[in-house]
C-alpha cells in the first residue's frame, strides 16, 4: 500500500512535471530569458577558450559554423576547434555585450580581450565581434563568428 | 521633387534588374543555387552598387532597422549611423567588388561571407582595401533583409 502511494505520487510528478514542460519551454524563449541564456553561453565559450575544453566548445558550435579571425582567415568548425587545442590563450573576456532577437536568431555585438602567448611572446588583442546564434532542436548554437580589431 | 523621384525610380529598376540577372549567372555554375541563394547574392551587389553612389534610398531597403554594423577598424554602428558614414564618405570609390561569397542558408536566415574588395582615392593618394565579411540576412515578410554586418582586414 505504501508503494503503491509512492507510485501514485511518482506518477503525479512526472505528469505535472511533463505538464509544465511547454510552458517552461515558453518561458525559455522569452526575450530577457534568452538574452540571459544567450549572454551565458558566450561566458562558457570564453572559458572553455581559456581551459581549452573542446568538447564543451563542440555543444556550442554548429556543425556548419563559420568564423572569421582577427586577421580576416576563415576557419571552418574543425579549423578552429583545432586552433583552440593548439593555442595559448591565458584569458579572454568579453564586455559591452548587445543582443538583438530576430525569432529564433540572436545577433550579439560586444567587445573581447584576449590575453596569451604567440611564439614565445604575450599578446593582449581587443576586437570587436559579432555573434550569430540560433535555436536548432531545443538547443542554442552559434552558426558563426567574426572579430575585428579595434584600431582605436 | 522630380529628381527624388528619378533616383528613386532608379533605384527600383536597379534592383529589379539584378533579380533578373543573377540567376542567370548562377545556372551557368556547377552546383546551382537556390533562388533563396540568388536573391541574396543579388542583394549583396545592389548593396555595393548603392554604396559606389551613396544611395541611402537603395541602403534602406536592403537593411533592417535594427543593424548592427562593424567597420574594419572595429568602429560599431546602428543603422542611423551607417546611412551617415556611407553619405559622409569622403574617399572616391573607383570600383567595389565582393568575391568568393558563400551563402549559408538556416530556412528564413541566411549567414554570407564574402572577400569585399574596395580601390579609389583618397586625398589623391590610391588606395585598395581587402576585407573579410559576415553579412546575416534575415527573411522578415518575404523580404531579405540584413541585420548584422562585419569587416576585418584581410592581413597581407
Amino acid at each position: 500500500m505504501k508503494t503503491s502511494a509512492a507510485n501514485l505520487a511518482a506518477c503525479l510528478l512526472m505528469v505535472f512535471t511533463l505538464a509544465l514542460q511547454p510552458l517552461r519551454a515558453q518561458d525559455d524563449l522569452s526575450d530577457s530569458a534568452v538574452r540571459s541564456k544567450i549572454f551565458a553561453l558566450e561566458n562558457a565559450w570564453s572559458q572553455a577558450a581559456e581551459i581549452k575544453d573542446v568538447k564543451a566548445m563542440d555543444t556550442l558550435l554548429d556543425s556548419a559554423f563559420i568564423y572569421v579571425d582577427f586577421d580576416g582567415r576563415l576557419m571552418t568548425k574543425a579549423e578552429v576547434l583545432a586552433h583552440v587545442k593548439s593555442a595559448s590563450v591565458q584569458q579572454v573576456l568579453t564586455e559591452a555585450m548587445t543582443a538583438n532577437l530576430h525569432g529564433k536568431t540572436v545577433i550579439v555585438t560586444g567587445i573581447f580581450r584576449m590575453k596569451g602567448m604567440e611564439g614565445g611572446k604575450p599578446y593582449l588583442r581587443r576586437g570587436r565581434f559579432i555573434d550569430v546564434w540560433m535555436y536548432q532542436n531545443g538547443n542554442w548554437v552559434a552558426i558563426s563568428s567574426q572579430a575585428t580589431p579595434i584600431v582605436h | 521633387m522630380q529628381a527624388k523621384e528619378g533616383v528613386e525610380m532608379r533605384t527600383v529598376l536597379f534592383l529589379f534588374l539584378l533579380l533578373l540577372m543573377v540567376p542567370r549567372a548562377n545556372a551557368q555554375a556547377a552546383a546551382p543555387a537556390s533562388a533563396d541563394e540568388s536573391r541574396i547574392l543579388t542583394l549583396e551587389l545592389a548593396w555595393n552598387q548603392a554604396v559606389q553612389e551613396k544611395n541611402a534610398k537603395a541602403l534602406e531597403m536592403l537593411i533592417a532597422p535594427e543593424m548592427v554594423y562593424v567597420e574594419y577598424d572595429g568602429t560599431v554602428m546602428n543603422r542611423a549611423g551607417y546611412l551617415a558614414s556611407v553619405a559622409a564618405r569622403s574617399v572616391h570609390a573607383e570600383q567595389i567588388l565582393s568575391e568568393a561569397m558563400t551563402v549559408h542558408l538556416y530556412g528564413a536566415v541566411a549567414v554570407v561571407t564574402g572577400v569585399y574588395r574596395e580601390t579609389g582615392a583618397k586625398g589623391g593618394k590610391p588606395y585598395l582595401h581587402r576585407e573579410r565579411f559576415t553579412d546575416t540576412w534575415v527573411r522578415q515578410g518575404g523580404s531579405w533583409l540584413c541585420v548584422a554586418s562585419q569587416s576585418t582586414l584581410i592581413a597581407k
